[in-house]
């Protein structure tokens, strides 16, 4: 969100006033001497009227060594927090560093008792840092049909063991849904729904190939509008997860460069809204 | 924090790296399938669809990022 095409699509929105919630992921914020004015403005505002909530991209909770790495997330984490309040806080499931990859994508770990205690013991080292309900987001990718069904007892276990919330990414089930050939009500119901605090929704791109059983794939890459399928799983989901208490629209601020790509953008947030102030 | 699991992060930074090396789904799975820290998860490997995992080599291409210590990795990343 630090884009200038970002600002101009959002904007009218904040002006108009129907922008109830933030999430800012504050370890991008690390990277940079300083963040542009607006983002500074924005971020004290909505944190000090309790309305900001942290999702950080690059902990890794799932990297079989953590170390010095882990260890300087959380010291980093320790002045984050000096300096904004957030409701709440949460990362992504899977793993990004291992060897020297220091940073890069999550990807999917397999579900063994180890790496259950693992990723307990880093969730709940997370929880130590901060003084606020933690959670974790359900990952897109997944290499295999394994990855897919054990997920959300993944999941369940990890969130378990903090008393943590699920932030349920809608485009990332939609991801599983077309490449895996699955239904929604397949992957919702094996996810522990009653921890979901947070939900996220946005849109994504088709790659030119195929997977085996002929479909094409799906990328979650935040870069285009969102399908009205994604809608349909919102409304579809927002019934059975009765703790939600956030619906974050996500975007890739360099992807809003034309003024049609803005519009739609704001249509889309607005379709959002309407969907959630319906459920309420 | 001393919670590491070395068979674990192992396997990751031989997955990580032939994600990175290879585009093909062939050439990956030769490569992990080659290495001895796959060994404890060769049953998991043997699920990859090959699909998936050049799509897992596209990403891991576009951010993945090499660096000589670990707490540089954290103060350059994507967004």
């Amino acid at each position: 969100m630090l884009e200038d095409a970002f600002l101009q699509a959002s904007l009218p929105l904040f002006e108009d006033g129907v922008v109830d919630a933030l999430e800012w992921s504050f370890d991008v914020g690390w990277a940079r001497p300083s963040l542009p004015e607006w983002v500074s403005a924005l971020l004290d505002e909505y944190g000090g009227k309790g309305a900001l909530v942290g999702h950080g991209v690059t902990y890794s909770a799932l990297s079989g060594k953590g170390g010095e790495r882990a260890e300087q997330w959380l010291e980093y984490l320790r002045e984050e927090l000096k300096v904004r309040r957030y409701v709440h806080l949460s990362e992504h499931f899977g793993f990004m560093a291992g060897g020297d990859f220091h940073r890069g994508t999550p990807l999917p770990v397999p579900l063994t008792e180890n790496t259950l205690c693992l990723g307990c013991s880093r969730l709940r080292a997370l929880a130590e840092v901060v003084d606020c309900p933690v959670g974790l987001e359900n990952l897109a990718l997944a290499l295999s049909m394994t990855d897919v069904a054990d997920q959300g007892r993944f999941l369940a276990g990890l969130l378990e063991s903090v008393d943590g919330f699920l932030v349920l990414d809608l485009h990332n089930v939609y991801c599983q849904m077309m490449n895996f050939n699955c239904s929604a009500d397949q992957i919702l119901s094996s996810y522990p729904l009653e921890r979901v605090r947070e939900m996220h929704i946005s849109g994504g791109s088709w790659m030119e190939a195929v997977t085996a059983r002929g479909t094409p794939i799906r990328r979650d890459t935040h870069d285009d509008d969102v399908p009205e399928e994604v809608f349909a799983l919102l409304r579809n989901a927002l019934p059975r997860c009765p703790n939600t208490e956030v619906v974050i629209f996500e975007r890739l601020g360099d992807t809003l460069d034309n003024p049609g790509a803005q519009e739609r953008m704001r249509t889309d947030f607005l379709k959002m809204r309407s969907i959630v102030s319906g459920h309420e | 924090m001393n919670d590491d699991d070395p068979e674990l992060a192992d396997f990751q930074t031989c997955l990580l790296s032939a994600l990175h090396q290879h585009d093909s789904a062939d050439a990956i799975l030769e490569t992990l399938l080659s290495d001895d820290a796959t060994l404890p998860f060769r049953g998991y490997v043997a699920k990859f669809e090959p699909e998936m995992l050049e799509l897992a080599a596209l990403l891991v291409k576009k951010w993945g990022r090499r660096t000589s210590s670990p707490v540089q990795g954290l103060q350059k990343m994507p967004h």
